[in-house]
């Protein structure tokens, strides 16, 4: 087994599909970049209005662009909106055509006999969750120490908690704001988990179809639907149940930790049950 | 060349039919999310929550709505923070789903056998072309004729023109529809989303025939992404939104434009994909 | 027809697969091609069918060059390599479907190619469930059910049974008889000799030697 799997992510991290996930998300991070030092140094900056502020003996308001609001998962800027709504796309992407291909292309045939079932799918699954995770979270965590190398990181002020809102009873609240650097690292590992298990959801459906497209698109236009189905609760309550918007560390309604663990639980029975188990009982044609 | 542009759009769309209960599917889905908004809408004029006789929408509403996008970035704080528009965005980012590997799918499979016949690489993809158009067009017939179905049965209007009160409290926005034209209202509520996916299908496939199709799925996707937030007349999704249209908004996107631009890209990726596949390789 | 290599050579990066080969060919005759894996017998195929543009030289059929709009022979069959059709339809319903686009043979021109090649009996099951002697076979039936007047086949006997081999030599024979030009490459060298009436050897992209079968039956070494 242990053979098998570094056979698999050594295929997984080496991949062309998992290099190109990185590039994507990294045009995302430095997109991201450009717009927060544009924000701090630019014309029309933080940096230009303190001076004039200065000169002009004008009281200042509020603390100013800052790290913690600057980097890709706070930003609210257009390359954050990219970046989240391409998210699934770029944790499926390592795994997702190669599963297909591989299911699809008779390379199964050959690894099966020697291994087993259960554990080639087993170790198909640890490959596209560490792979998946990775291809989402090396982007942000990139963007992070660039914006740190460029953007003050000033503790958000109670003025931005009218901008950035993240509501009392969100997950990691509690130190959102009195630990943003490790509410920001915090995040960042959700997304390696959510990343992950996204990017599983590429097996059950390379188990059904035969078009490599469809294992990384299908997965994410079911994500979309779900994305699309939260506004069916507000009538209740406003409570972030989107698994898309969950990821972003920044959102609209409130996320409760429990929502993380309902999604969690989930994807990682999708995953076992239509992934794993069932791969495990299919015939090899 | 006319035969087999009647080929492909015969066996094209035979074979591809399945791939138009999509349509139909999303319009159930866009109808299910369209009902529960009304609960809140009806809370808020009536008090109660399924008091939807007395708000009176119709199929127009729906389209606002449900597939009608946003208006941006509003401003500062959580209430107003940005919210995406998932159902716009999948409304469009499902045809050309479906239209991805039109082309890169026959080159690996009979497409070889089709193109010796017409003894013209061009004349090959041209069709490839029109059937894209054509599985585009159907679609969203499906996803209308079927929401305007649903409409009746429910005993909602079937008109496209939609409810001022509710555009002005689901948008908080200037309501113009009231001052348009019938026909000006149809272009940018249901010919706009067309022309703009047509184009965006048209550019996607000529793409594949540089790129490996989930690449330009990706593409497509991060610019219908980036048209949300922006308002620039070249990101091609704003023209899409039928709520930042001149017949029903504020903004300037108007039907003239949207067509001048489709008709140009779509012109571009056609001659661009032609004078790819002359030059390629077919292995 | 004639088709006429002049100097053609074919480059994929740093690589010549097929380096500065000339031929010349001619209806009523059959060519035989024989090499090792990944001589170039493919790609020599794929040149004259224009699939894929030389790098330098001329490929003429009839004394025209396949270029542009016309970068494929005028009436052509061919089976390169796998041949790929239609899963959800049946074997029948993809020759029917091909057949329509130049309209030159009816249901009835299709079911006698299925009949030649011993297709008939599955002819109207998915081409997804066909085994691989049975999708060789359809593949040679849509290489010949046109009765186009040059056919590429590139190992059109893997996969075959015993009778399905001989059947396909027998339609080679037949189409040559026609008057087709007929390309073939083969493995099989007793094969080969049966059915060519010339014969290429490729070594590493180049034409290493040209066999003729002379009126003996016996193939004597000619000029290149």
């Amino acid at each position: 087994m242990r053979g098998l799997l570094k056979t698999e992510l050594k295929k997984a991290f080496r991949s062309p599909w998992f290099a190109s996930a990185v590039l994507i998300g990294l045009a995302c991070a430095l997109w991201c970049l450009w717009d927060a030092a544009k924000e701090v140094y630019g014309e029309n900056g933080w940096f230009a209005f303190e001076r004039y502020c200065m000169e002009s003996e004008i009281m200042m308001v509020g603390n100013g662009t800052t790290l913690y609001t600057a980097w890709l998962g706070m930003s609210q800027s257009t390359a954050h909106t990219v970046f989240y709504r391409l998210f699934p796309l770029l944790a499926l992407l390592p795994c997702g055509m190669g599963i297909s291909e591989e299911l699809n292309g008779g390379y199964v045939k050959a690894v099966v006999p020697l291994v087993g079932r259960k554990k080639y799918f087993s170790a198909k699954l640890l490959a596209a969750f560490l792979s998946g995770g990775a291809a989402v979270c090396l982007p942000l965590l990139f963007n992070l120490t660039a914006t740190a190398a460029l953007v003050p990181a000033i503790r958000l002020s109670p003025y931005d908690v009218t901008t950035y809102a993240v509501s009392h009873g969100d997950l990691f609240s509690a130190f959102s704001y009195s630990h943003p650097l490790l509410y920001a690292l915090a995040f960042i590992d959700v997304d390696f988990i959510f990343g992950g298990l996204f990017a599983c959801l590429a097996l059950p459906v390379a188990l059904r179809s035969e078009k490599r497209v469809a294992a990384v698109a299908i997965p994410y236009i079911c994500l979309l639907l779900a994305d699309a189905a939260k506004g069916f609760l507000y009538f209740i309550s406003y409570l972030e149940i989107s698994p898309m918007d969950l990821v972003s560390v920044q959102r609209f309604n409130m996320a409760k930790p429990w929502i993380y663990g309902v999604w969690l639980a989930i994807l990682a029975g999708v995953n076992l049950v239509l992934g794993l188990w069932k791969g495990a009982k299919r015939d090899i044609v | 060349m006319y035969k087999v542009v009647r080929y492909d759009l015969r066996y094209g769309i035979l074979e591809g039919w399945r791939k138009l209960l999509l349509a139909a599917a999303l319009g159930g889905f866009v109808f299910i999310n369209f009902y529960f908004d009304l609960v809140g809408l009806s809370m808020y004029f009536t008090g109660e929550p399924w008091s939807f006789n007395k708000l009176d929408p119709s199929l127009g509403d729906v389209i606002v709505l449900e597939l009608g996008a946003n208006f941006g970035r509003t401003g500062g704080g959580p209430t107003s923070s940005f919210v995406f528009p998932t159902l716009w965005y999948l409304s469009i980012l499902l045809p050309c789903y479906m239209t991805l590997t039109l082309a890169s799918d026959d080159l690996s499979a009979g497409g070889v056998q089709i193109m010796s016949r017409l003894r013209g690489r061009g004349r090959w993809w041209l069709s490839k072309c029109a059937l894209c158009a054509a599985l585009v067009v159907l679609y969203y017939a499906a996803l209308y004729a079927f929401l305007w179905l649903v409409c009746a049965a429910f005993g909602f209007g079937t008109s496209i023109v939609p409810d001022e009160a509710i555009f002005n409290t689901y948008f908080g926005a200037v309501f113009v529809a009231a001052e348009t034209t019938p026909a000006a209202l149809f272009a940018a509520l249901i010919v706009q989303p067309i022309l703009v996916t047509v184009a965006l299908s048209l550019l996607q496939m000529a793409m594949t025939l540089f790129v490996k199709p989930i690449y330009a799925f990706i593409a497509v996707a991060a610019y219908l992404a980036a048209s949300t937030l922006g308002f620039s007349p070249a990101l091609l999704g704003t023209f899409a939104m039928p709520v930042r249209s001149s017949a029903i908004g504020v903004y300037n996107f108007d039907f003239l434009s949207c067509l001048t631009i489709c008709a140009a890209l779509s012109l571009i990726a056609v001659l661009i994909g032609r004078w790819r596949i002359a030059k390629t390789d077919i292995l | 027809m004639e088709i006429l290599l002049e100097n053609v050579t074919k480059t994929f990066g740093h690589t010549n697969v097929i380096e500065d080969v000339s031929m010349s060919m001619r209806s009523g005759r059959v060519y035989g091609l024989q090499g090792i894996n990944g001589c170039g017998k493919t790609m020599l195929m794929r040149l004259i069918s224009g699939l894929i543009h030389p790098t330098s030289g001329r490929v003429l059929v009839d004394g025209k060059a396949l270029v542009g709009e016309n970068s494929f022979p005028e009436s052509m069959g061919l089976l390169i390599e796998n041949p790929s059709f239609l899963k959800s339809c049946s074997g029948r319903k993809n020759l029917e479907m091909l057949a329509s686009i130049r309209g030159r043979i009816d249901t009835a021109g299709v079911q006698s190619a299925l009949k030649r090649v011993g297709l008939a009996e599955n002819a109207d099951k998915k081409y997804g469930k066909y085994s691989l002697g049975m999708r060789q076979k359809l593949g040679i039936a849509c290489a010949v059910m046109e009765r186009p007047d040059l056919i590429l086949l590139d190992e059109p006997f893997i996969s075959l049974d015993e009778a399905a081999v001989e059947r396909t030599a027998q339609i080679i024979r037949e189409e040559k008889e026609r008057g087709a030009l007929i390309i073939l490459s083969c493995h099989d060298y007793d094969l080969l000799t049966g059915c060519s009436d010339e014969i290429y050897k490729i070594v590493a992209g180049k034409l290493a030697h040209r066999l003729v079968r002379d009126g003996a039956d016996q193939f004597k070494e000619a000029e290149l």
